[in-house]
């Protein structure tokens, strides 16, 4: 009998050969880092922040993760989806979840597939970089741009430069928390929601010199969460080749002055508040002047535009609908599909209840959109997908292919598209279940309550807590979670803002209203949509409407919702929705916030793992190697130390000058040790002997432990 | 290079009209994954039943997942293993049904079971999950397919099933596996436990 069975695969040495260098010594440090964390050689605080920091998040539920894959501005190709939906297949439960950031979601994975889930990841471009943690996560994008009847100019190439000068960015390693950034191709619609971002960008032209200048209205300090804050106007008009700069100067400004110590206050946004936006601006100037001209603002760029690939698959053609329709039909595509700005073709939103997708869907509806477009498509902030470039001929047929796939609901853009975070289902900060009443609702909405699901001047979003991860303060009618004690039970309950709203880039936000039972909500919310139909008046929005009815009116007719009645009596009030048994409140610590680690122990913690790869390559006699490595570990040590001092990496200074100065020069660091570190740095490595190298990295092993004691003691 | 088959997915299929809901197992497994002592380890429930395919309402656990699965090719129960198999591969799929079966034979007797699904004992899928080291290719179907058939033969009998495999290349290493009679979900469990 074998031990174990033979798989056909090729050799695990050779397996990954083929992936991108950097990508494939990214993900190798990872799985370093990972098993050093389990076999108690790494602290566990800064492997979650590193872990986060490559998109794997601690669930609710012990030992399993969710897995965060960063998709930029949304753009995925048919060969990314595919992979997608193979990954979701096999390390999770075959579910693809898409983000109100773009991003893709898989959750219930084991720590010990996420290696390999990320190598297969970057076999087809897709990195986790960033995706969690304090870091810059996926760069939002109105997914029309390009496309689009009105907007001012496609944001996409500028987007795009943004989000890849950012990526990894010296500059944006050492935040206090996570930091977000918008684009959107026009003032007025919903699809890029800028104002509620750290920056976010709208895209404007300026003449110049009888010259028409791309670049855009910047607003920053923006920011959902429990204290919403709408962003600030920072500038009417910054040129689009000054973008990738400014950015970075904010991000050293957030990163030297924000708030590292106390989480609930660590946003940008905050810092704005603190400092006001004059002085921010003023900060943010002295930085911008510091900056040594960087090539990479125009190269990302330049790159950014070259690579930039939106063309139809089939030439533009007109709808032909049969006499006969299928009334499905027809209201499909009255509600998802919209003209495009090029004659002859559409965009089709794919309507996915909970931004969820199967394995096998994703897969077939990857070979569908090969057969009708050319890789343009994108994922939404709306939890939906957006196939762009679908010749206007092609639409009944393209509607066929998605029917099969159950994938024709007519619900984007409508009531029925309602958001929700992952709520009480997976998230350790979750009070109810989100999920669960954005189902019960898709459900109603299909049994009763079409007229309701079909309003398309509502939106619902709905949190599982107050963090608002649902993005509930800029909905019509927006929920989030709490609980209610009445005597030894509890009740999940909802409270409900009214007010806020997408439009103008999430304008908006909404005000709490009432307090309803958790199973009461989808009647609250037919009542209230009811009460607007009744009541609103002409060309009145639902936040007009609900500020001239007043928050006590409101309340009044919500009251009959609440927990007014004891356990005894209505025992179903105190159960959550799609949950069939007695509610119990229960939280952990969540990670959205990440853990504050000092970018110098991060830096700490990889020296000692580069000594340990020099360690590896004494043990194959690699001599050069190993004190190359170690040398290696020795600059990185030091490094850390110096982001004490306020030095970043971005600022190209010479690590063993400066050490010398602010460690060696003012007796912080014991001789001996710098002394080792010095001559290193003088010695040449070509032809080093074997006794040499060994000696050097035993002499970086006792550099870094000085390093961790002159970083503990400062 | 060797790889552990730790991947094996078993779906028994079922006899139910499109819209059957599947709430009843919100109850049922919200029962179960209390139970920390069973060998699959239980995690948490997750609900899908939103989905018109998809996992449907599964119960996750370390060893493997239990769901009422709505993915093609229909409604069935699956059990999604992932650790803990041992032993030769046909002694690890043959571990897969009877972790099936078992947990088939459990969900049936809780109050709540849904009466329009009628489980076809003789309708089963048989997934590799490990594209990895398991590619739906000629290599893997020469590596494996032999144990697998010999699995079979311990269930169902040599020449009492037909095994069709999916050849589309997208698509994992499975099997569709259709028994000439219907046959009995005791009786199918009692020959997994004897060969164990």
């Amino acid at each position: 009998m074998a031990a174990t069975s033979t798989a056909p695969s090729p050799p695990a040495a050779d397996r990954w050969a083929h992936l991108p260098p950097a990508a494939k010594k990214e993900i190798d440090v990872f799985e370093t880092e990972l098993r050093r964390v389990q076999s108690a050689q790494m602290a566990e605080k800064v492997f979650l922040e590193f872990r986060l920091r490559h998109g794997v998040y601690g669930q609710r539920q012990d030992g399993v993760q969710m897995q965060r894959i960063k998709i930029p501005m949304g753009i995925v190709d048919t060969a990314k989806m595919t992979q997608l939906a193979d990954l979701c297949e096999e390390y999770a439960v075959g579910v693809a979840h898409i983000t109100t950031r773009q991003d893709f979601q898989y959750h219930y994975v084991d720590i010990n597939d996420t290696p390999n889930m990320m190598r297969r990841l970057a076999e087809v471009g897709i990195t986790t970089r960033e995706a969690c943690g304090n870091a810059v996560r996926n760069v939002t994008a109105c997914p029309q741009a390009g496309v689009c009847t009105d907007e001012t100019f496609d944001i996409t190439p500028y987007s795009k430069a943004m989000a890849y000068f950012l990526l990894r960015h010296p500059d944006a390693q050492n935040f206090g928390r996570k930091f977000k950034i918008a684009y959107s191709g026009c003032e007025d619609h919903a699809c890029g929601l800028a104002r509620m971002h750290d920056i976010g960008a709208i895209a404007k032209t300026r003449e110049v010199d009888g010259v028409k200048v791309e670049g855009f209205k910047v607003f920053v300090g923006g920011g959902l969460g429990a204290l919403p804050f709408q962003a600030e106007l920072y500038s009417e008009f910054v040129p689009a080749n000054e973008m990738l700069p400014l950015a970075q100067a904010i991000a050293r400004v957030f990163a030297r002055l924000g708030e590292k110590q106390n989480r609930a206050k660590a946003r940008m946004k905050f810092l704005i508040a603190k400092l006001g936006l004059n002085e921010f601006k003023r900060q943010v100037d002295i930085e911008r002047s510091k900056l040594p001209d960087d090539p990479r603002w125009t190269n990302e760029l330049e790159q950014a535009v070259a690579d930039y690939s939106d063309q139809p698959l089939k030439p533009p053609s007109e709808l032909d609908l049969p006499d006969d329709a299928d009334p499905e039909l027809l209201r499909w595509l009255n509600v998802n599909v919209r003209p495009q700005a090029q004659e002859g073709y559409s965009m089709v939103e794919v309507f996915l209840p909970l931004g969820d997708i199967s394995a096998d869907q994703l897969r077939s509806f990857a070979n569908l959109c090969r057969r009708y477009v050319n890789d343009t498509i994108r994922t939404t902030v709306d939890q939906n997908f957006l196939v762009r470039w679908v010749a206007n001929g092609d639409l009944v047929a393209f509607h066929e292919g998605l029917r099969d796939l159950q994938l024709a609901d007519a619900g984007a853009g409508r009531l029925a598209d309602v958001t929700a975070c992952p709520g009480t289902d997976s998230c350790k900060l979750g009070i109810a279940s989100s999920r669960g009443l954005a189902a019960v609702l898709q459900e109603k909405f299909n049994n009763g309550m079409a007229r309701l699901a079909d309003r398309d001047d509502l939106k619902v979003k709905i949190s599982g807590c107050f963090n608002s991860c649902g993005q509930h303060h800029i909905a019509d009618i927006g929920l989030f979670g709490s609980v209610q004690r009445k005597g030894n039970h509890s009740a999940p309950v909802f409270q409900i803002l009214a007010g806020g709203t997408t439009r103008n880039n999430a304008a908006s936000y909404g005000l709490t209203v009432a307090k309803v039972a958790a199973k009461n909500a989808p009647a609250a919310i037919t009542k209230l949509s009811d009460l607007y139909t009744k009541e609103k008046q002409e060309g009145e929005g639902f936040a007009e409407f609900s500020d001239r009815l007043g928050r006590v009116r409101l309340k009044q007719e919500l009251d009959e919702f609440s927990v007014a009645t004891a356990f005894d009596e209505t025992p179903e009030l105190y159960e959550d929705n799609r949950q069939p048994w007695e509610y119990k409140k229960s939280l952990g610590v969540g990670e959205c916030a990440g853990e504050v680690v000092d970018q110098a122990e991060f830096m700490l913690e990889d020296a000692d793992r580069l000594n340990f790869e020099a360690t590896l390559a004494l043990d194959d006699g690699l001599w050069e190697d190993a004190a190359r490595k170690s040398f290696e570990a020795s600059i990185k040590a030091s490094d850390g130390l110096l982001s004490t001092r306020g030095l970043l990496l971005s600022d190209r200074y010479d690590t063993v000058a400066e050490f010398r100065k602010h460690f060696y020069d003012a007796g912080m660091f014991l001789k001996p040790f710098a002394d080792n570190f010095f001559r290193a740095a003088e010695e040449p490595i070509d032809g080093i002997s074997a006794e040499r190298a060994r000696k050097r990295v035993e002499e970086t092993t006792l550099f870094i432990e000085q390093a961790q004691t002159v970083y503990t003691q400062t | 290079m060797s790889a552990d088959l730790q991947r094996i997915h078993v779906k028994l299929l079922a006899d139910a009209q499109p819209d059957l809901g599947l709430d009843p197992f919100l109850a049922i497994f919200g029962r179960w994954r209390q139970d920390k002592s069973h060998p699959s380890q239980w995690i948490d429930l997750a609900d899908y039943a939103h989905m018109a395919k998809g996992p449907g309402i599964l119960l996750v656990g370390k060893q493997g997942n239990f769901s009422a699965n709505r993915d093609d090719p229909g409604l069935g129960l699956l059990y999604a293993g992932k650790a803990g198999f041992e032993g030769s591969e046909e002694e690890r799929v043959l571990e897969a049904f009877r972790r099936c079966l078992e947990l088939t034979q459990a969900v049936l007797e809780e109050p709540e079971y849904p009466t329009g699904l009628k489980l076809e004992p003789g309708s089963w899928e048989l997934f590799i999950n490990d594209r990895l080291n398991f590619p739906n290719n000629e290599a893997t179907d020469a590596v494996l397919r032999s144990s697998i058939e010999t699995a079979l033969n311990t269930l169902f009998g040599v020449g009492g099933y037909t095994l069709a495999r999916d050849g589309d290349p997208q698509r994992r290493y499975a099997f569709s596996i259709r028994a000439a009679t219907s046959g009995d979900l005791a009786e199918l469990l009692d020959k997994v436990k004897t060969t164990a």
